[in-house]
């Protein structure tokens, strides 16, 4: 029964690795924590899994978990050493040295711009980069699709000024 | 560059992720993910331990304080020796009340903080009282204790006492604030700001 529901996990895991993945990276600038926060997010993803009811969308329900435990891993950064799990490799990681996202100069930029917002908008502008409408994105964060609204332009004003400056 | 147009960037950015991330399925496989289920109650059980712990050592203090009132020099000891391990108690409860209610797959991001910041700064207020509380309580619960486990009455050594009283208040408090300023102050101011902020990012529109 476990076995299956790890399969179960697994598939879902892969379908969203990419989520897990950039979110782990604009949360963490250096690679060890990356690694870390990777190994947390899909812990509390899994002791989750059990009580995935459906009620909410399954992309909603991974980013609000991802998110939480990558807001709270990075307000905690002097726990790490305290890990849970002990692995030394990544679970999600580049298999093609062929793209190296660090060589696109834009996508740089914007994990540069992302690492300068706090904890509560890097989550909302990775909620909208990554195409979520107004009313997920208030859904996952908890607050009003107005204010989601106010904020997101009050962040493009702000990516304005620093493309513009760059 | 307009956020509009960062956004496709983004998505030829996932799309480029899509053919390139690779899962360790083997990996997540071998991940001891049910021992880190057990791990994630430490904080619950912890608490339900103190709580136990502290409510029997209260029983116990109280009725030695009881069985002993009909001396003041025991009563009064009995009495602080009591309100303190009580108050330790209320703590323990409060934090047990706040952990029980995180719904921590149930609540949105502002909620789940919100709850968590909570109990942490919580958490972090309990332990400065409980720092603040020990050297007092030393001194408080030793009569009390002293009459009631050894039948030993720690007022026929008075300068010895007097010599704990001293040490225990100019060695303890100074070690409890030191200890207070470099392990808590810093982390409570930490937490109130970013309950702040997690107001502000909910209301501000």
């Amino acid at each position: 029964m476990l076995k299956v529901e790890k399969e179960k996990f697994i598939s879902v895991i892969k379908d969203n690795q990419n989520l897990i993945y950039k979110i782990c990276y604009s949360y963490c600038s250096n690679a060890e924590n990356r690694k870390d926060l990777q190994q947390e997010i899909l812990i509390q993803l899994w002791n989750s899994f059990s009580k995935f009811d459906g009620r909410v969308k399954l992309s909603t329900w991974i980013y609000r978990i991802a998110l939480n435990t990558a807001i709270s891993f990075y307000r905690n950064d002097s726990k790490h050493g305290d890990k849970k799990v002990s692995i030394d490799a990544s679970i999600i990681s580049l298999s093609n040295f062929e793209y190296v996202p660090e060589q696109d100069e834009n996508i740089t930029m914007l994990y540069q711009f992302i690492e300068k917002l706090n904890e509560m908008d890097k989550a909302l502008i990775l909620l909208y980069l990554d195409d979520n409408k107004q009313k997920d994105i208030a859904e996952v964060l908890g607050i009003s699709e107005t204010n989601v609204a106010t904020k997101i332009s009050r962040i493009k004003k702000i990516l304005k000024e620093q493309f513009r400056n760059n | 560059m307009e956020l509009e147009e960062l956004k496709s960037v983004w998505a030829q950015y996932d799309k480029k992720l899509s053919q390139n991330l690779k899962l360790n399925e083997e990996l997540l496989r071998k991940m001891n993910l049910e021992k880190s289920k057990k791990e994630m109650d430490t904080p619950l059980t912890y608490e339900f331990v103190s709580a136990t712990g502290c409510t029997i050592f209260l029983l116990f203090i109280a009725s030695a304080t009881i069985i002993h009132s009909n001396e003041l020099k025991f009563l009064v000891p009995g009495i602080i020796t009591s309100i303190i391990i009580a108050i330790w108690v209320y703590n323990s409860i409060s934090k047990i009340k706040l952990l029980t209610n995180i719904e921590y797959y149930g609540f949105s991001i502002v909620e789940l903080q919100k709850s968590i910041n909570t109990f942490t700064l919580k958490y972090q207020k309990s332990k400065k009282f409980e720092l603040y509380s020990i050297p007092v309580f030393a001194i408080s619960a030793a009569p009390i204790l002293g009459i009631s486990l050894r039948n030993f009455d720690i007022y026929d050594y008075p300068i010895r006492f007097i010599i704990a009283i001293v040490l225990g208040l100019l060695l303890g408090y100074p070690v409890t604030i030191w200890g207070y300023k470099n392990l808590y102050d810093k982390k409570i101011r930490n937490t109130t700001k970013f309950l702040d902020e997690l107001s502000r990012f909910e209301k501000e529109e």
